[in-house]
């Protein structure tokens, strides 16, 4: 039998499925249409997937010292870019027609997307006390794409035998 | 020259040199954000979170 993925691989492969799963409808904006994990450094052309678009990047893991009981509680940072192409047939679109969302919409509403997703799904386990999406950077330079930057930080309980 | 006047011709030649920079990544990998962007905005995230619980 193959030894089980370590904790911040599986919590990140729950990230990326949780992301997956958002259906735009009532509770979200825009269904991702692609999902993808890249190196921190990575670089990942935008053009050549379809959008909206999630890019998950790893980010640094701190153990904290380990408890009488042997176990230890882990701060994982993961980030998550989101961008959509930048349909408007203009730059100043949204300042002609009122019913055109601006970049900085656009921006918001996919953070509200996945900030609702990972904040509010049930199913954690995996020892998982929080989900934060603590800080979002909207200043993400791409031709012809809204893309935001977004920090997620989870704090699970790991017992190490 | 003064010293405030050699920061600012120096933090004008930095900004010249990251212009560079963008413009070769452009051209290297178009449609790709800097990776600079994200570690950038990593190190802020952090030391606001420090600053924060020293609070």
């Amino acid at each position: 039998m193959a030894a089980p993925e370590p904790r911040d691989e599986q919590i990140t492969a729950v990230i990326v499925a949780t992301i997956a799963g958002i259906v735009a409808g009532e509770a979200y904006h825009y269904t991702p249409a692609r999902i993808v994990r890249a190196d921190f450094d990575e670089l990942v052309n935008f053009d050549s997937f379809a959008d909206p678009l999630v890019v998950i990047r790893p980010g640094d893991m701190q153990n904290q010292p380990r408890t009488t009981r042997g176990g230890h509680q882990t701060d994982l940072e993961i980030f998550a870019t989101v961008a959509k192409r930048d349909t408007r047939l203009s730059p100043t679109a949204h300042l002609i027609d009122a019913t055109s969302p601006t970049p900085q919409t656009v921006r918001a509403r996919m953070t509200a997307d996945v900030r609702k997703a990972l904040e509010a799904w049930p199913g954690w386990g995996l020892g998982v006390s929080s989900v934060e999406v603590p800080a979002r950077d909207s200043d993400v330079p791409i031709k012809g794409w809204c893309a935001a930057h977004l920090r997620i930080l989870i704090t699970y309980a790991e017992r190490i035998t | 020259m003064t010293a405030p006047e050699a920061l600012v011709v120096r933090v004008e030649s930095l900004e010249a040199d990251m212009r560079e920079i963008h413009a070769l990544l452009e051209t290297l990998a178009p449609g790709a954000p800097d990776p600079n962007d994200l570690r950038a905005f990593a190190l802020r995230a952090r030391q606001r979170e420090k600053k924060e619980q020293t609070l």
